[in-house]
């Protein structure tokens, strides 16, 4: 059936191996060799053809050598993807696409071997641990490449076990992979890419789907491998201070896919800050701040790429301004002051009420005796590690998991309503869920049906319902998609269009499990400042995320949950700069406050969480990062 | 080997895992079943053809059904009848890719899927005549319980295409079927392989 | 995996897959061919003492089989008594006439061999289902049989799937239910908005099935014809003993039936 072609590649025998890598030219050959890459992906078509995509990358050049970690920038939808796709040929062998160019890897014509044949060279650890575990055992995943390369059961064997040790996961080798936390996960799929014995790494946005604790975990393997000086590391990221101190060479793309700049991390960073962030490119929070400062008037150079750098920087000023105090955030918004005028109640009944809740799934207690009271207005954002009960908590809330009754005790109310026993139609008006993945959201065939399908429900008059669809698909952007079908959007189009479903019934409260999970920095921000607009009109946002700045940014409120329990609840300022807390509940201090509560002098500085806190800016300095 | 990707054999293994999950129970009530009450049994044997048909018919590549069932097959050897399961699982998918193989993969049109499910359902019923002595039962009873199995094989082939077609309109699997209408599988192959 | 040596041999969950697998079904398509009570009776017996003493199953398993068994029998005899053909077996003694339907003593005669047949047919595939695990099978299959790896390995992959699709199952149906997708209660009902997850739940993991197919070929998935196999499934001459001790076992049923009739 399948098989019986003649195979003209042979398993590499020793002697072959040394003769290739004995080869004079290749000791000073990069690692990675790209040259004028241009790629524009195949579009399939309802007849079986396919259209060309837009350019991206455009022409790019870039090399990787031996010892250097190069990380790659630039606005989404401007190819970096595609470039790590086609390192080792995914692009255009497996992704179909129009290639012009030249791709090197360790020598070899990229465009002329086909992919697996190049994982002896390139090594590639993709965004979602999930999707990268094809066997049932820690070791038998370390394996599963050498194995695939041939090589000899004793060396599969010794490179599993040297892989293992760097990422620390030797001694759970007989787990179920499904049983490591995510950044476990990824330890282990940087393991995988360690034990294939490639030289160069290819990490696309590694650390995308992970809690803090594990994206500390991943960098600190990261560092490790680099210190080592022997690999090369292609990084596409856009968690900056993350990557920043890993990273020797940056290479930045517009939004055509053509290379706008490159350098070193600082010269490129620092040096050019005005220039990436009029590209949309994301920067260090520590460079953000700096570059507000300086619009205010405080002559901050060098600009600082880290928050040990930044706080050098401000204990090196005489005298700092006053930070802003007008913290707008925490000024509840029209809607309630309105409410909490005309009843002149000091406290609003709260729209969100949990009492003594407490779930279990099996044998295990998912959330032990949480209590919560909502007030109207807040913007509340849960946070914690993967597994603090967070998803759990919200689905409760929102009525997506209807628990038995043996399962559960204490009871939940929202706008009045018991989310476990309400009629669905009513359900929508009280509160709207937009879940991690927005593809489980989508219950039709058609933009504009997805949007209608809650208000049809709710028996809304037709002319309304197209009124409400057509003022939703305007104000995100959707008005030239409302034919197609939802699975055909883009990651941010299909983030928008989620959300619109979740809010187009007007619910009073709207909760979001992970919002920004797996979603670039630009569609990560562009999201939350939809949801602080919804906020001001007075919508009750509860948020799940494990995002510390973006939560120090827009939350009027945090509340920290691990092992099932609440283990903080209160002000951001109070709770994100609480660091015991924090680290109990495996998260960590958002960058800036990490860089100010440092600070040795200023202290009305120490508590500045925020980068609405910085002095106001002047106009020219305000557009950067913002 | 080399020209078959593994994006192809992946969304094969997909659909087939999706279908050892719904054989799973199956496995467990079919023999029960088909012993007190065959009349209920009859109509269950078609759930053996939604995978490959649903396969076929999404992908449009040669072997998908074979694939698909094999893969079906090892999941749900998690069941009493264990690895057995591969081989009932591996019957369906072959009867069916055999109705393409005859017709060199250049017809893919729903009347293929009907006729393999109904000559497929003939073969099934043969087999049961000798296993069951069904030579020995009542005319109504034989007609009636011939009918339910061919109709329940033409129930879950309409269900596979439908199916099918729901996940095509998802752009679920694009690019990787052969171009609607192409004649030639084996070029199709070529230019993947690179 | 399999430990050599005289501990092993008593153990049939050592012996190749695909002898315990494959091996029998010469015996099975004889035993379909009987028309007779006394050989599926007797290759019943047998191979039920063989899982018992080599199977090395669990006591409640074991059980299970033992009580269900009978019981299969019993039910099936009478199901399948009930639809012979009155015409056939109306030289026999009419045991009970309730209306229109009658039960006659050859009918149930020929229900019992229908039962018994099913019953021997049933405990081979056990014999061979409960000591051998898909994920050996699929080996055997690559190292033995010569089945493409790639198709292996891609049906032991599939595996990771089915708790996915459970978690997946559980967000979907909640996703539904609190947009509304046909809501209400009653049977009809219900089977749409069961329908309604399939769609999404393949769509998902089909998605997902293909990026796990990039890391794979990342990870040189394909790359040559053969790979390393860390796990051997040995072919060793006892399992041509167990092979061939399978149709001698097969042959003395037929002729001990043969002999008691």
């Amino acid at each position: 059936m399948l098989a019986g072609e003649r195979e003209d590649v042979r398993p590499p025998d020793g002697l072959a191996r040394k003769v290739r890598f004995a080869y004079p030219d290749l000791v000073t050959l990069p690692l990675l060799d790209v040259q004028d890459l241009r790629v524009r992906h195949h579009l399939p078509l309802d007849d079986g053809g396919h259209r060309l995509a837009a350019p991206a990358p455009d022409g790019v050049d870039l090399a990787v050598e031996p010892g250097e970690v190069v990380l790659l920038l630039g606005p989404s939808g401007c190819g970096k993807s595609t470039l790590a796709l086609a390192t080792n040929g995914l692009v255009p062998h497996v992704v179909a696409a129009d290639l012009r160019g030249t791709v090197r890897a360790a020598g070899q014509d990229v465009a002329a071997t086909r992919p697996p044949l190049l994982a002896a060279d390139v090594a590639m650890v993709f965004q979602d641990p999930d999707a990268q575990v094809v066997t049932g055992s820690v070791l038998d995943e370390v394996c599963f490449a050498p194995e695939n390369l041939c090589l000899p059961a004793g060396e599969v064997l010794a490179r599993a076990e040297a892989a293992l040790r760097q990422v620390g996961l030797w001694e759970r080798r007989g787990d179920d992979p499904d049983d490591l936390s995510g950044g476990g996960r990824q330890r282990l799929a940087l393991a995988c890419a360690l034990a294939t014995g490639a030289r160069l790494l290819v990490l696309d946005e590694p650390t995308a789907n992970l809690d803090p604790d594990g994206v500390e975990q991943v960098y600190a393997v990261l560092r490790t491998v680099a210190a080592a000086g022997d690999r090369g590391v292609l990084l596409v990221e856009h968690d900056l201070d993350a990557a920043v101190d890993v990273a020797d060479r940056v290479v930045v793309l517009d939004a055509a896919g053509r290379v706008a700049t490159a350098g070193s991390v600082r010269e490129v960073l620092a040096g050019r800050a005005d220039l990436l962030a009029e590209l949309g490119v994301w920067l260090p929070t520590a460079t953000i701040a700096a570059l507000r400062l300086r619009g205010a008037g405080v002559a901050i150079d060098p600009l600082p790429l880290t928050a040990a750098e930044l706080t050098a920087a401000l204990d090196a000023q005489p005298a700092l301004p006053e930070p802003a105090v007008v913290r707008a955030a925490h000024v509840p918004p029209s809607g309630a002051s309105e409410v909490m005028a005309s009843t002149a109640a000091p406290v609003t009944a709260p729209v969100v009420s949990v009492t003594g809740l407490t779930f279990r799934r099996g044998a295990s207690t998912v959330l032990d005796d949480v209590s919560l009271d909502v007030a109207r207005g807040d913007l509340l954002a849960l946070v914690g590690s993967n597994g603090a009960g967070k998803t759990t908590l919200a689905q409760l809330v929102a009525g997506v998991l209807r628990p038995r009754r043996r399962a559960v005790s204490g009871a939940v109310r929202v706008a009045g309503l018991d989310p476990w026993r309400a009629d669905p139609a009513d359900l929508t008006a009280a509160v709207g869920f937009v879940f991690q993945n927005p593809e489980h959201q989508f219950v039709t065939g058609r933009v504009d049906d997805e949007l209608a399908h809650g208000l049809r429900l709710r028996g809304v008059p037709d002319g309304e319902i197209a009124a409400r669809v057509e003022d939703v698909l305007e104000r995100f952007g959707l008005a030239d998609l409302r034919d197609r079908h939802p699975f055909w959007l883009s990651g941010g189009q299909k983030r928008r269009l989620s959300v619109g479903t979740a809010i187009v019934c007007r619910p009073k409260v709207l909760v979001l499990d992970e919002p920004t999970y797996g979603q670039d920095r630009e569609r990560a921000v562009e999201l939350l400042d939809l949801l602080t607009a919804l906020h001001e009109d007075g919508t009750t946002v509860v948020v799940v995320s494990h995002d510390m700045q973006l939560v120090a940014e827009h939350a009027t409120r945090v509340v920290a949950l691990a092992g099932g329990r609440v283990l903080a609840d209160g002000r951001p300022d109070a709770v994100l700069g609480d660091e015991a807390v924090l680290r109990a509940a495996g998260l960590r201090t958002p960058p800036l406050a990490r860089a100010t509560r440092a600070l040795t002098s200023h202290p009305d500085w120490r508590s500045v969480t925020r980068l609405a806190d910085l002095p106001v800016a002047a106009p020219h300095g305000a557009a950067v990062g913002a | 080997m080399k020209s078959v990707t593994t994006r192809y054999l992946m969304t094969c293994a997909a659909i087939g895992a999706a279908m050892g999950v719904l054989l799973i129970p199956a496995n467990f009530v079919s023999a029960p079943l088909a012993a007190a009450a065959p009349m209920a049994y009859a109509p269950m044997v078609g759930l053996w053809l939604i995978g490959p048909v649903l396969a076929l018919a999404l992908i449009r590549r040669p072997g998908a059904a074979v694939l698909t069932t094999f893969v079906a097959g090892v999941v749900s050897s998690a069941s009493p009848v264990g690895a057995w399961s591969i081989v009932t699982c591996l019957m369906a998918g072959v009867a069916l890719e055999l109705a393409f193989v005859v017709t060199l993969y250049r017809v893919w049109r729903p009347w293929l899927y009907y006729a393999a499910a109904v000559v497929f359902g003939g073969l099934y019923v043969a087999s049961g005549w000798a296993a069951f002595n069904m030579g020995s039962m009542m005319t109504g009873v034989l007609v009636t319980f011939v009918a339910l199995m061919i109709g329940s094989f033409v129930a879950a082939t309409w269900l596979g295409l439908f199916l099918a077609q729901r996940l095509a309109k998802a752009g679920v699997a694009r690019g990787l079927a052969a171009p609607r209408g192409s004649a030639e599988p084996a070029q199709v192959a070529h230019t993947d392989a690179r | 995996m399999s430990t050599p040596g005289a501990a092993g041999v008593t153990d049939l969950r050592t012996y190749n897959p695909l002898v315990k697998v494959l091996g029998p079904i010469p015996v099975m398509v004889y035993v379909v061919l009987t028309r007779d009570v006394l050989t599926p009776a007797v290759v019943a017996l047998v191979v039920f003492a063989a899982i018992a003493l080599l199977g090395r199953v669990r006591p409640r398993v074991l059980a299970a089989i033992a009580l269900g068994a009978p019981v299969l029998c019993l039910v099936m005899t009478f199901s399948f008594g009930m639809l012979t053909d009155p015409a056939l077996v109306d030289d026999t003694t009419l045991l009970a006439a309730v209306g229109p339907v009658e039960l006659w003593s050859g009918a149930l005669e020929t229900g019992l061999a229908t039962a018994l047949r099913t019953v021997a047919l049933m405990l081979i595939v056990l014999l061979g289902g409960l000591t051998t695990t898909g994920a050996d099978l699929v080996r055997a299959m690559t190292q033995q049989l010569r089945v493409p790896y790639r198709i292996g390995y891609a049906a032991l992959a599939a595996l990771r799937f089915v708790p996915r699709f459970g978690h997946e199952l559980e967000v979907i149906r909640g996703a539904h239910r609190v947009r509304g997708v046909a809501p209400g209660r009653g049977p009809a009902v219900a089977v749409r908005r069961q329908a309604g997850y399939v769609v999404p739940l393949l769509a998902g993991g089909i998605r997902h099935a293909e990026r796990v197919s990039l890391a794979m070929d990342a990870r040189g998935f394909g790359a040559y014809p053969q790979r390393t196999d860390r796990l051997r499934i040995p072919f060793r001459v006892r399992d041509v003993v167990l092979l061939v001790s399978f149709w001698a076992g097969g042959a003395a049923c037929v002729a001990v039936a043969a002999t008691l009739a």
